[in-house]
């Protein structure tokens, strides 16, 4: 990849990152407030707000970060498959995506329910599933600064096939 | 934490860190399950919403209350 583009491929893959985690720390404002209010038109207006910030911001963060860090992965020296941390992140961020995708519908229908329930109090929230998934998020940012060491096998493989390209390609 | 270069021609091991974060995960998701089996039940969408309550609770007589309470 050609070094303007993969800069501008890394910049998106770090603004939407960034931004899906910054987006769940607002959901999860959001989600304590749904779990602890007791006060009917503030459970009427949260629920609603969660609704808009998932589908309208987090489900499209996660998407575009999804992709563009596959692109800027395989656009890299670094690869999708060959280091530890690049693999566990790509891991921790599908299965993220996943239970997002999933849960989407659940606060659709919370939205709903409270907008047009008699008793919004009785409903649970989502705290579970925006706390565990702000860890994933942050363990990933994590992994993405400290970059820990570790080849897999076919990066290891990889990495012995261009040493012995390169050495016989010397004169 | 990290495995060691190897130009040997041996593959590498497994990491310590990758090792541990495994072990960490396994457990983790291991006690949520038992969470969501034993303490919680039922797991999925439903639980957010009350039982199976209608969405709206009409009056006797066939109409609804005004919401608001204005007027």
């Amino acid at each position: 990849m050609p070094p303007r583009i993969r800069k501008a491929v890394l910049t998106a893959h770090i603004a939407t990152s960034v931004g899906w985690l910054g987006a769940v720390l607002a959901y999860l404002v959001l989600d304590v407030t749904a779990t602890t209010s007791q006060d009917v038109q503030t459970l009427r207006a949260v629920y609603p707000a969660m609704d808009l910030i998932v589908r309208y911001v987090i489900v499209p963060l996660a998407l575009a970060s999804v992709l563009i860090g596959v692109v800027n992965a395989l656009g890299t020296p670094w690869g999708l498959f060959r280091h530890y941390w690049v693999l566990s992140k790509f891991l921790l961020t599908l299965a993220a995506t996943a239970v997002l995708l999933i849960e989407t519908q659940t606060v659709s229908a919370l939205a709903e329910q409270a907008t047009s329930s008699a008793g919004p109090r009785d409903l649970t929230g989502t705290l579970p599933h925006s706390v565990g998934g702000f860890l994933v998020l942050l363990t990933t940012t994590i992994l993405s600064v400290i970059k820990p060491r570790g080849l897999t096998r076919y990066g290891w493989r990889r990495q012995r096939e261009l040493k012995v390209r390169s050495s016989a390609a010397r004169p | 934490m990290a495995n060691r270069p190897n130009n040997l021609g041996s593959p590498p091991g497994l990491p310590r860190w990758v090792k541990v974060s495994a072990m960490a995960g396994a457990a983790l998701v291991l006690v949520v399950v038992a969470f969501l089996l034993f303490v919680e039940g039922d797991h999925g969408p439903s639980r957010h919403t009350p039982g199976d309550e209608p969405a709206e609770v009409e009056a006797p007589g066939g109409h609804a209350p005004p919401g608001g309470g204005h007027g």
